[in-house]
């Protein structure tokens, strides 16, 4: 009887239509928040933010000496001089968001390299003990970081890298989430395609780059997006690899040196967030095709 | 296709040059595709962890010491509190970490703007924890936002970081951030199951719950189980919103196994590093293989 019923169902419609627009703004009001608040006067985010009373915000909500925080989205008054502190005026917070890029564009470029290549490996080798191998690739990325955390601490005293960088991009670089994710996506690749290039006389790597890597390009984005989102979101391996705190990815400094100071916090948290929507923007069309929710009817 | 495999072999070894071409080398060329990942595994993972398995058997002065590490690791109070905690955490998130992200990519069947939803539940992976802790900081410190309104209305405040609360509170951030991207997979998930076996049961008369339980359930299994896979992975990584908004030493009920890690790790303390590692790795090895075991098994009482 329902089923046949328009307006139940148009109702039904529309129920699941705002339930989804609700979740999907909740998801986006953090955001939100930082980036609207980036545009708030120095002054003014003191003001908001502070746990302490004093002369601008004594008209707030306030119990003893302490003052409650005054969370809003749209600020009293617009202004850049946040951004302007970051930017011009006191740029060394800049050398953090230089230090997340040395630490993301090699682990970034060396996943992309070497995850495909060992996923179309394993995918066409022959050996029985393939799928043993790729076990143990599994679980290693079903680890925690602290767990892995102690062989690369191991290995990186062998090699002398402890205290560098290296000791973080190193280990990252051969992180097995990849190579599981390409793999996943080139068990129903078309065969055929592979074969045809053999016919015509091309070596394996013309296949694979030729043939291959532009057919799951959007696996390939995929993978992109997440390590790089995983990537500039250091923070474990930072803590244990890292001592020179002028040496810590921004990830690390925004919390740990930025509490006091609300004049700048929203402008270098909406900074820091830039490039990774930026990529996440940028591979937007072939991450719908690559995680297949396109077809979702 | 392994037909297809053998076809070429055959057509190979047909060639004259067959010595030659049945090379070891040549015959497993494909592995240098594998190679630099293999290698650097190794480095990384391999040759270490076995050196792990050395220091969790011995002493710090290299002496055999049989099963004295694991023994002084599980009697110990701080490593109980973070285990325990660790595995309420999961039985809490694991749960719901898939159900609710199902519920919602269920909704959002034949939903108008279903892609432009789905880019904004993504949306919060992607962005650095460290970007948005100062939000939930806002929200749940002492004089913070909810604190406010509990003040404003005359009701008691609570100091919501530093009692019980927090376990919640960091299940909440959990969530907030990890169900969209479970979600968008069962998306895709439910996309691929086709609309000519929910034709079929409804020729056959059945109801709504049959349905769900004889077509949805069964074909979404394998996508149930990747959203849990990552689930688990995405689980051990709350560590860093925890670290951010606690610090080091948080409140008890959030310390978890990498906070003791964590702080073995500031003592170099490479004995109970490597028992703690190895104590992870076991008990996420039985997890999986558990869980796995259980989806089969499950599929086969529905199918």
């Amino acid at each position: 009887m329902i089923r046949n019923n328009v307006f139940l169902r148009r109702i039904l419609y529309n129920a699941r239509l705002l339930i989804i627009a609700i979740t999907a703004i909740i998801s986006l009001i953090p955001v939100a928040f930082i980036i609207m608040n980036s545009f708030m006067g120095a002054a003014e985010a003191a003001a908001r933010y502070t746990s302490i009373v004093t002369a601008h915000n004594s008209f707030g909500v306030i119990s003893g000496n302490m003052h409650y925080i005054n969370m809003g989205f749209i600020p009293e008054l617009i202004s850049i001089s946040a951004w302007r502190e970051v930017l011009v005026e006191n740029p060394e917070s800049l050398r953090f968001m230089w230090n997340s890029f040395i630490l993301t564009v090699p682990i970034l470029v060396g996943q992309l390299v070497i995850a495909p290549l060992a996923a179309y490996g394993m995918e066409r080798a022959k050996s029985k003990h393939k799928e043993k191998l790729f076990f143990t690739y599994i679980i290693i990325m079903l680890l925690p970081m602290q767990a892995l955390l102690v062989p690369h601490f191991i290995a990186a005293n062998m090699l002398g890298i402890n205290q560098t960088y290296l000791a973080i991009i190193l280990p990252a670089i051969f992180a097995p989430f990849g190579v599981f994710l390409v793999r996943q996506q080139l068990k129903g690749f078309n065969k055929e395609i592979i074969e045809a290039g053999k016919i015509d006389g091309a070596n394996e790597l013309r296949i694979f780059i030729r043939l291959v890597v532009p057919n799951i390009k959007p696996t390939i984005t995929v993978l992109a997006v997440l390590a790089f989102a995983e990537a500039w979101n250091i923070i474990d391996q930072a803590v244990v690899f890292i001592r020179d705190s002028f040496a810590l990815p921004m990830s690390v400094h925004l919390s740990a040196n930025l509490a006091g100071n609300m004049g700048i916090v929203f402008a270098l948290s909406t900074l820091f967030m830039i490039p990774a929507m930026i990529v996440f923007i940028y591979g937007q069309d072939d991450m719908k095709e690559g995680l297949g929710y396109s077809g979702h009817r | 296709m392994r037909g297809v495999f053998k076809m070429q072999e055959a057509a190979r070894g047909s060639r004259p040059n067959t010595a030659l071409k049945n090379h070891f080398v040549l015959r497993n060329k494909i592995w240098f595709f594998v190679l630099p990942s293999l290698v650097g595994t190794s480095v990384f993972f391999f040759i270490p962890a076995a050196t792990m398995f050395i220091y969790a058997f011995s002493n710090a002065r290299g002496e055999f010491v049989w099963f004295a590490n694991f023994i002084d690791i599980l009697t110990n109070s701080v490593f109980q509190l973070a285990a325990s905690n660790s595995l309420l955490f999961m039985a809490v998130i694991l749960p719901l970490n898939v159900v609710i992200p199902f519920l919602l990519a269920s909704a959002m069947r034949n939903l108008r703007y279903k892609n432009a939803f789905a880019v904004a539940f993504m949306l919060p992976l992607i962005i650095p924890s460290g970007s948005v802790v100062f939000f939930w900081n806002s929200l749940f410190a002492d004089n913070g936002a909810i604190n406010s309104m509990l003040f404003q209305m005359g009701l008691d405040t609570v100091p919501w970081l530093m009692t019980d609360w927090a376990f919640w509170i960091v299940v909440l951030i959990f969530l907030f951030r990890n169900i969209g991207f479970n979600m968008v997979l069962f998306m895709a998930g439910l996309s691929l199951i086709p609309n000519d076996y929910y034709e079929s049961v409804k020729l056959d008369g059945a109801g709504a719950f049959a349905t769900f339980r004889n077509v949805t359930l069964v074909y979404i299994m394998p996508t149930a189980f990747l959203a849990f896979m990552m689930s688990i992975i995405n689980s051990f990584r709350i560590f860093r919103e925890i670290f951010l908004l606690f610090g080091p030493y948080p409140h008890h009920s959030v310390y978890m196994l990498q906070h003791f890690m964590n702080n073995q790790f500031l003592f170099a303390n490479m004995q109970r590093l490597s028992v703690t590692a190895i104590a992870l790795s076991v008990g996420v090895v039985i997890l999986v293989v558990g869980v796995f075991t259980g989806q089969q098994k499950l599929s086969d009482t529905f199918s």
